[in-house]
């Protein structure tokens, strides 16, 4: 209904670029649950959604069983992933918990290439095309008011409280074990359910889809927006899906690193108000640069646009934890602050 | 049965370069408590320089092990200076998005300059089988062990024996106390970095004789199977890291040489889930007693 609507004025390509922002928000919102919520560190989250994914795709494929049934029973099954994985989180910390989700996700995606049942290494293809925007956006809607209900319930102040102090929580009575692995189990569910539609969208999936690379990119979703704090993750989720898009052509680099220049000039703000002068000469100096770049370099940005993402992320990754790791949400509330001061007749 | 202890000699190589990689990572975790996912891309670009060395230079094998490791234990300093020293104080998580960032860096940026393509990697000598009864043993498999050994024993006497090692160690011990008796904790966190580095380096030339080609994702996967190493035999012995290699490293080749070969990735993430479950301390790893 609303992709009729939305098909007046936007192309089909633009359409599928929107149901990935739904497909990739509910990822990234149900992986701030266990990294920005309850503080643990999950590098796996694509494998939940290739186990979502390939068992939903599977009872559509094989036995007609309705979309909504198929992706809750796929749903489901991820959720069992997310107990399994889980029950080591009772021992594991930090780093050791990741490269063991980092493991888990490299089992899932190894015994996929090896199961001949769902396609193997050729992938599983023919799956019916059983999703599309307005599912995608109905179930986001829904994943996003039901996460964000669940963050602020008493569950989710449980899992905070383990993210600013295990054992303070466990003094003041938290079963930390409990909740830790509750958002595993919550996460794996709504990632489950994005497999899902991934793959009655896309009607083929590979295993090869389901990597370490995805799970990067989720992450980066969630670090770029904002850790802890679901409209953050929805804004990281919109970003990095326009990104590559973006990045196709020179004018949509153009667009792209002049964004990137006023968000760090944004940032530089914050950090160089005491010295205006110096700040000024800054980012004149930076945005000299940066239109010199464009305009004498545009033959090489041309030949290597499509090879620059990566390095274009993995750079995003670092200068945000070093410069601004609260994201962008906290960037724009860092900004907003003095403004709702002078609204409110706060002296700053 | 001869041809598992075969197949056992042929892993001794693998696992003493997993167990090289593995000691780099003891260190650095050690004293950070940081995972450097980098690190396995430092094998990487020590492969490369080893291969451009020879390629532009001419140099020979031993010219070419050490200018990569200066090179690298160069870069090791560069990547700690810039990226991880700002966020020593920030959460653990921090550090280790900032690590997963530099590795992809490094990747990606050697495939913009270098290309995706595989390389054939220099033999820098001709192969000889060697007959010890039952068993064939190539001239590189000895060269492979010989140089581990050489590398571990120089780092055991370096941790050990000298003055940096005693510093290294106090400050993985307690850092606030190791800069109160006067210890320069920067300096001695990047002696750490250039030492761990160089090892990578060594080990990606070694890695780069066994396989014989290289190619700008080559250091991944053999620097997360170093990491599972450094858990089984416990993070922070060096004894550990070299049994965790070995047991890796044969693990690994009875897995091919039985067939699996598409399997034998998933293995080793298993062996890990399955130590991290029963014994998370490793095989050589203390308990760690948890202070409020």
């Amino acid at each position: 209904m609303i992709e009729q609507l939305l098909s007046n004025f936007m192309s089909s390509y633009q359409i599928q670029i929107l149901s990935f922002i739904g497909i990739f928000t509910i990822l990234a919102i149900s992986l701030d649950i266990i990294n920005g919520y309850t503080g643990q560190f999950s590098i796996g989250h694509a494998g939940f959604m290739a186990v979502g994914g390939y068992v939903a795709a599977y009872l559509t494929f094989y036995h007609q069983v309705p979309f909504i049934l198929a992706t809750l029973a796929g749903a489901l099954s991820a959720a069992f992933f997310g107990l399994l994985i889980g029950i080591p989180t009772l021992r594991l910390r930090g780093d050791y918990l990741a490269i063991a989700t980092l493991g888990f996700a490299e089992i899932i995606r190894v015994v996929l290439l090896n199961l001949d049942v769902v396609g193997g290494a050729r992938g599983f293809a023919g799956i019916s095309n059983l999703s599309n925007f307005d599912t995608v956006l109905i179930i986001t809607i829904i994943s996003f008011i039901v996460l964000y209900n669940f963050t602020r319930s008493a569950y989710g102040r449980a899992l905070q409280s383990i993210r600013e102090d295990e054992i303070a929580a466990e003094c003041m009575g938290v079963p930390t074990t409990y909740f830790k692995v509750l958002a595993f189990v919550v996460a794996a569910f709504f990632a489950g359910i994005a497999g899902s539609l991934y793959g009655h969208y896309l009607m083929f999936l590979h295993p090869n889809d389901f990597g370490l690379l995805r799970s990067i990119e989720i992450l980066l979703m969630i670090v770029l927006g904002g850790m802890g704090n679901l409209w953050g993750a929805l804004l990281g989720a919109i970003v990095l899906s326009i990104l590559p898009e973006s990045l196709r052509n020179y004018q949509g680099i153009v667009y792209t690193i002049a964004v990137v220049y006023l968000v760090g000039v944004a940032i530089s703000y914050q950090k160089g108000k005491q010295n205006i002068a110096r700040w000024l000469a800054g980012i004149l100096i930076a945005g000299l640069a940066v239109g010199f770049i464009l305009i004498y370099g545009k033959e090489l940005i041309i030949r290597y646009a499509g090879q620059m993402r990566m390095i274009i992320y993995s750079i995003l990754l670092i200068l945000m934890m070093i410069f601004q790791p609260s994201g962008l949400i906290g960037l724009a509330r860092d900004l907003a602050k003095p403004l709702k001061e002078r609204l409110r007749g706060v002296k700053a | 049965m001869e041809q598992v202890v075969q197949q056992i000699v042929n892993g001794l190589a693998l696992g003493f370069i997993y167990a090289l990689i593995a000691l780099g990572y003891s260190l650095v975790y050690g004293i950070i408590r940081l995972i450097n996912f980098a690190h396995g891309d430092i094998i990487m670009v020590g492969a490369y320089v080893a291969l451009f060395s020879y390629l532009i230079l001419g140099v020979g094998f031993v010219p070419a092990l050490l200018i990569a490791m200066v090179t690298c234990s160069l870069l090791g300093v560069t990547i700690e200076r810039v990226a991880y020293k700002p966020l020593r104080e920030a959460p653990r998580i921090a550090a280790l998005i900032t690590a997963i960032g530099v590795s992809f860096l490094l990747e990606y940026g050697f495939q913009l300059f270098f290309g995706p393509q595989q390389r054939a990697f220099p033999e820098f000598f001709k192969t000889h089988h060697y007959k010890l009864g039952i068993l064939s043993v190539t001239n590189e498999q000895i060269l492979i062990l010989s140089i581990a050994v050489v590398l571990m024993l120089l780092l055991n006497f370096i941790v050990m024996k000298t003055k940096t090692g005693m510093a290294m160690r106090a400050v993985s011990f307690d850092k606030d106390a190791a800069r109160l008796m006067g210890i320069n904790v920067d300096n001695t966190i990047s002696a750490t970095f250039a030492l761990g580095t160089a090892l990578a380096a060594a080990a990606g030339m070694l890695l780069g004789l066994y396989y014989q080609q290289i190619d700008p994702l080559m250091g991944f996967t053999p620097g997360l199977k170093a990491f599972i190493s450094a858990v089984i035999g416990g993070i922070g012995s060096i004894p550990g890291a070299m049994i965790g290699g070995l047991v890796l490293g044969i693990t690994e080749v009875l897995v091919v040489s039985l067939g699996y070969s598409t399997l034998k990735d998933g293995v080793a993430f298993l062996l890990l889930i399955l130590v991290l479950l029963i014994r998370p301390r490793g095989i050589f790893g203390e308990k760690v007693v948890e202070k409020v």
